[in-house]
């Protein structure tokens, strides 16, 4: 019997198998000056990258902007990848790293508004955290979409377990690439991935 | 196991991380306790709708708007990154010019020595290589060939090592006569104690020398050579003053240090530069030998044969040798340094005397 029969099968990114060889040719063929090379690598990456950077910040309009510094950042850079990671890893490191930024751009826009509001003597504008208020997973349960259900749990997480828990869960990344990625060290990881999980499985308690 | 203790570690027994021991007593607890079952079956539940989310599908005009902002990126870069940056052209064009850099180097630094020895020679060669005649000696007239007198000077040489050394002089005068003189050129400071042995030149007949300025002759090898245009005949006029004076000074063939003029008589010619030698030395300065040989004539005057003797007295000695050289012949009124004529010695207690001797 598998001992490790009761566990959900750790995740594998699966960018990192089925699509290591054809990236590899793709990076080839752009470093060799190959035209319509970075058009396909824009293509085959595209929809991962996109998710990923709704899934951060939960705007569609922000996702586009952030998906496309990604590939221009990624078209700049790219003669100097390593391949030390494979290139979705790498496109997904450079979309956490301008998700941040942007979710801190906002919070800092944010809070500039709820002083000048406070200033002014409105107190109504209040901080909203991410994601619309009518998007509540508790409120969405009666509409019994489990995916829109779990995208707004997922928004309402902060943003380092928001992060950790679409790298790790949603995107497949390792413990390894996790830690590489976010810069912190394994153990931290795990323990922050796991808090992670738990305040999301209690907002998902009344559908899971 | 406490059910404190399985909600933390819920997340890596899931994950399959959890060693093999911790494991079996995590599933032991699960079996007995149905609170914590329920836990890990709803964060299994969790992670499966997680990892079953589907991906959004990018709208088309994201690749429009990355091919955009690259096709606005290309027009903006440099020629120099359009070159460079494709790390295919970049690689090899670093290394090449690396290489080209290396051999460069090395070519420079293996030219360096050789080009040294081909610019100083050692006396000691100098002395064993066999005079080439000058392109001019093939004017001379019926006269032997400049290395023909040192060849015998040679043979004399083989006497006197002091002899060797003079010849061996006379041999480096003979190549530099056929080069414009360096005044630049560091003085050969005589080391030797005793007195010099002169070589005695063979002397032209008055009927041998041409007259007018178009000849230029060697008492070294007895020869008359086309004078070279740069040489302007040379001045007996008493020097100007003032500003007329220096740059007539400036006009004259060898304006070096002092100059000073003496006649001999024909007679005494022979010996003149040893004994201008052996005097300089003897009051503890140096000397260079020969330089330039002019001769000239002046309508009405008899022609005059000079050479030219440079010395390195010290300063304090200077009356004494100017002194010394009036004992040896006349230092006619036009013949003394000129009031403008600077010391030109290496430091403030040198001065440099051009001494040009004339047969009256």
């Amino acid at each position: 019997m598998d001992p490790n029969a009761h566990a959900v099968t750790r995740p594998k990114n699966p960018l990192n198998e089925a699509d290591s060889r054809p990236a590899d040719l793709l990076v080839e063929s752009f470093r060799e000056g190959k035209p319509g090379a970075f058009d396909a690598i824009v293509r085959a990456h595209q929809d991962r990258v996109y998710s990923f950077c709704v899934r951060m910040l939960s705007d569609r309009e922000d996702a586009l902007d952030i998906a496309q510094e990604v590939f221009l950042s990624a078209y700049r850079n790219l003669s100097g990848f390593r391949g030390e990671a494979s290139l979705s890893t790498w496109l997904l490191r450079i979309a956490t790293n301008r998700c941040l930024n942007r979710i801190r751009q906002r919070a800092a826009r944010a809070a500039r508004e709820v002083v000048q509001g406070l200033a002014e003597g409105n107190d109504d504008s209040s901080f909203q955290p991410p994601g619309r208020e009518e998007d509540r997973p508790d409120r969405l349960v009666e509409t019994r979409e489990t995916g829109k259900i779990l995208e707004a749990a997922i928004a309402r997480l902060d943003e380092d377990s928001r992060m950790l828990v679409i790298l790790s869960d949603v995107e497949g990344f390792s413990y390894e690439e996790l830690a590489g990625a976010v810069g912190i060290p394994l153990g931290t990881v795990k323990s922050k991935l796991h808090r992670a999980r738990m305040a999301l499985r209690k907002m998902l308690a009344p559908v899971v | 196991m406490e059910c404190t203790r399985t909600e933390n570690l819920l997340s890596a027994y899931l994950d399959g991380d959890l060693p093999e021991r911790e494991r079996e007593g995590f599933a032991e607890h699960l079996r007995q306790c149905p609170l914590c079952a329920g836990e890990e079956k709803a964060l299994k539940q969790t992670l499966s709708l997680l990892r079953n989310l589907p991906a959004e599908k990018a709208p088309p005009e994201l690749l429009q708007r990355v091919r955009h902002r690259i096709g606005q990126e290309k027009e903006t870069v440099p020629l120099w990154k359009k070159l460079f940056l494709p790390l295919h052209i970049k690689i090899p064009l670093e290394a090449a010019a690396v290489a080209l850099i290396f051999l460069l180097a090395y070519g420079i630094q293996k030219e360096m020595p050789a080009t040294k020895v081909a610019s100083s020679p050692p006396a000691k060669e100098m002395a064993a290589t066999k005079p080439t005649p000058s392109p001019l000696a093939a004017v001379e007239r019926g006269k032997p060939a400049p290395g023909a007198d040192i060849q015998a000077g040679r043979r004399k040489a083989d006497a006197s090592p002091r002899l060797a050394a003079d010849v061996a002089d006379r041999k480096v005068e003979a190549k530099k006569a056929a080069a414009p003189p360096r005044e630049e050129a560091p003085f050969e400071t005589e080391q030797a104690s005793t007195p010099a042995v002169a070589v005695k030149p063979p002397l032209l007949a008055k009927s041998e020398i041409p007259a007018g300025l178009a000849s230029r002759v060697s008492t070294e090898g007895g020869t008359i050579e086309p004078a070279t245009p740069r040489e302007p005949p040379a001045k007996e006029a008493p020097e100007p003053r003032g500003v007329g004076e220096q740059l007539a000074r400036l006009e004259k063939p060898s304006p070096y240090g002092k100059e000073v003029t003496i006649e001999v008589a024909r007679d005494d010619r022979i010996g003149m530069e040893d004994r201008i030698t052996a005097l300089a030395l003897r009051l503890g300065g140096g000397v260079r030998r020969g330089g330039t040989f002019t001769a000239g004539s002046r309508p009405g005057e008899m022609t005059i044969l000079r050479e030219m003797i440079q010395v390195s007295v010290p300063t304090a000695s200077e009356d004494k040798f100017l002194e010394e050289l009036g004992k040896m012949g006349t230092i006619p009124p036009e013949g003394m340094p000129g009031k403008t004529d600077t010391s030109a010695g290496s430091s403030s207690r040198t001065v440099i005397y051009t001494v040009q001797i004339r047969v009256r």
